[in-house]
């Protein structure tokens, strides 16, 4: 098995662990979006518009978007 | 008045032919049974906690008391020191006095290993369902059930559950023991033939495999009516309808109560009708929010108990313990070699940042370790080779986010030097770096996703997750009080 995974944020590719979370794969795509969520600034999404949390699990392929709350 | 009398037992006869089943859902809870703020929520009213779920769930069940189902897609304990220290049985307590009628296994229940998990299965009031876990036999383990059979309202109800086969992957083999974890697609479909025979007029299959896996298997698997989901924290604000599967998830850690409520076909078990937005309410926890009495009690029980946890003496150290975010610290140094102890790695690199506090010389308590050590890193650990390793190193040199702190190397960093070639020396036990050479290398989860610009991290092979940091820096601690660790020059900073 594979030691990494790619997953997609904001439809850019990023590569992280097998076994790392939303938070992982927003460190590593964009450390400034990961604390944005934190702060609630922004929530990420799947493929279909749902929120998904931070500790969330993903998987090869998974797509994460990220949206503004002040857009709400 | 007389055509009305005329007509009612056809009438009442219609209204039998119809059933409300009201299927009431959360999942990864993670212990979150206290409320909290989760700013994407709401910004500053907090939410989750098991007290106010519990009103809304009694306040959901009055509306239709012989027709509803409480069930939980896993997931449920570990997470929160509340649930972490007593070993999820706070969070069981709330679930019996909720009156839950099943739970699926998640992945995470195994976090305790097997023994734990067997124990809370026997402290629960209502089973535990996976019907995809079996050991090499193909028996599943006799504290777990494939699924359970209930009657609502006259209609007689399978529900099944399901663990993500990615336990297998994820989990260390000695939290799961015999056990694997069987693609549920080849599993599911002679079950649900079964209990169709058995007279099961209704499938729900309580998933813990992620919102886009159930989507899967909702196209690939018949006869199930409902998927109630987790694993992904997905927040499926409007239900999912694939085919005639309806595939619902209620996000994580409490935050949101999962309301389906369907009409449903007596004599087919067809769904006539069902929820279609809002089929996620906030559990809001301000002030003016109401909360379950009987809950907030068990909740209010292990928060004081917590205090007694926290205050008990983990360790000794005979010297201040005292962070220095630019240069070698003691107390860098402590962590990281637990870290290093932890994994049998040759080098354990710690961020700063990530060390919160100092610590007075004496005894040391479990809350001091807390405060020391706040967030819920893993170690992972990695081969890295030594090219690598000096790009770390100098991404550290920059001093950007503080310096690395490190054991199992020193190294020697000019300042004065520009970007990029600020380190000047790296020995790894006695033996200078060699760029070629692979080292095994251990640090957190923070960093080796690249957090504060470690890159080189993100490159690591055979990288395998270990246990939580905080963890092993107890059992650190436990094993060698007194400490005395003081700066020795791993870390040198010229001029």
């Amino acid at each position: 098995m594979k030691d990494q995974i790619t997953v997609y944020v904001n439809d850019r590719p990023v590569s992280i662990y097998r076994g790392m979370k939303v938070k992982h794969a927003l460190i590593s795509f964009d450390q400034t979006l990961y604390e944005a969520a934190e702060q609630g600034d922004i929530v990420i999404e799947d493929s279909r518009g749902f929120e998904v949390g931070l500790d969330g699990p993903l998987r090869e392929g998974s797509k994460l978007f990220t949206r503004s709350t002040r857009a709400r | 008045m007389s055509l009305l009398f005329l007509f009612a037992p056809a009438l009442q006869a219609k209204e039998n032919a119809v059933i409300d089943l009201t299927i009431l859902h959360i999942n990864d809870t993670h212990g979150h049974i206290l409320p909290h703020i989760q700013k994407s929520i709401d910004r500053k009213r907090p939410v989750g906690g098991a007290a106010y779920l519990a009103k809304m769930i009694s306040v959901e069940k009055t509306e239709n008391p012989g027709g509803t189902l409480i069930l939980s897609a896993g997931d449920m304990f570990q997470g929160t020191p509340i649930s972490n220290l007593f070993h999820g049985k706070p969070v069981i307590e709330l679930m019996n006095d909720m009156k839950f009628d099943a739970m699926t296994v998640g992945n995470h229940e195994f976090d305790w290993g097997l023994h734990v998990l067997k124990e809370l299965s026997e402290a629960a009031r209502f089973p535990f369902l996976s019907a995809n876990v079996v050991d090499r036999h193909n028996r599943a383990p006799p504290w777990i059930k494939p699924y359970v059979m209930m009657t609502r309202q006259g209609l007689k109800i399978a529900i099944f559950g399901i663990t993500t086969p990615e336990t297998n992957a994820l989990t260390k083999l000695g939290r799961i023991g015999i056990y694997r974890f069987l693609d549920p697609e080849k599993v599911l479909p002679e079950r649900i033939r079964a209990v169709k025979k058995e007279g099961a007029r209704f499938v729900i299959l309580l998933s813990h495999q992620g919102l886009e896996a159930d989507i899967d298997l909702a196209r690939r698997v018949e006869g199930i009516h409902v998927i109630v989901g987790g694993d992904s924290h997905t927040a499926v604000k409007t239900p999912v309808l694939i085919g005639e599967t309806i595939v619902v998830q209620a996000g994580c850690c409490g935050h949101y109560l999962g309301v389906l409520k369907l009409e449903i076909d007596r004599e087919s078990g067809r769904i006539l009708k069902h929820t279609r937005k809002r089929g996620l309410r906030k559990v809001l926890s301000g002030p003016d929010d109401s909360y379950d009495e009987g809950a907030r009690k068990i909740v209010s029980k292990y928060h004081d108990q917590i205090k007694e946890k926290f205050s008990r003496v983990i360790g000794e150290t005979t010297v201040d313990l005292v962070r220095r975010p630019y240069h070698e610290s003691n107390i860098g140094d402590l962590v990281c070699d637990a870290m290093k102890a932890a994994t049998g790695a040759a080098i354990a690199f710690q961020n700063s940042g990530g060390i919160r506090t100092n610590i007075p010389k004496g005894r040391i308590t479990l809350e001091q370790v807390h405060t020391l050590l706040p967030f819920d890193n893993l170690l992972i650990s990695m081969d890295l080779t030594g090219k690598q390793i000096l790009e770390i190193l100098e991404q550290g040199a920059t001093l950007e986010h503080g310096i690395l702190q490190v054991s199992g190397l020193r190294v020697v960093i000019n300042t004065d030097k520009p970007g990029g070639s600020r380190v000047q020396q790296v020995t790894v036990g006695d033996r200078p770096l060699d760029p070629k050479k692979t080292y095994r290398v251990t640090t957190n989860d923070f960093l080796a996703a690249g957090g504060d610009k470690y890159a080189a991290f993100k490159e690591g092979k055979k990288a395998v997750f270990g246990e939580f940091i905080r963890d092993q820096f107890i059992k650190y601690l436990r094993k060698h009080s007194p400490v005395t660790p003081r700066v020795e020059g791993r870390i040198v900073i010229r001029p």
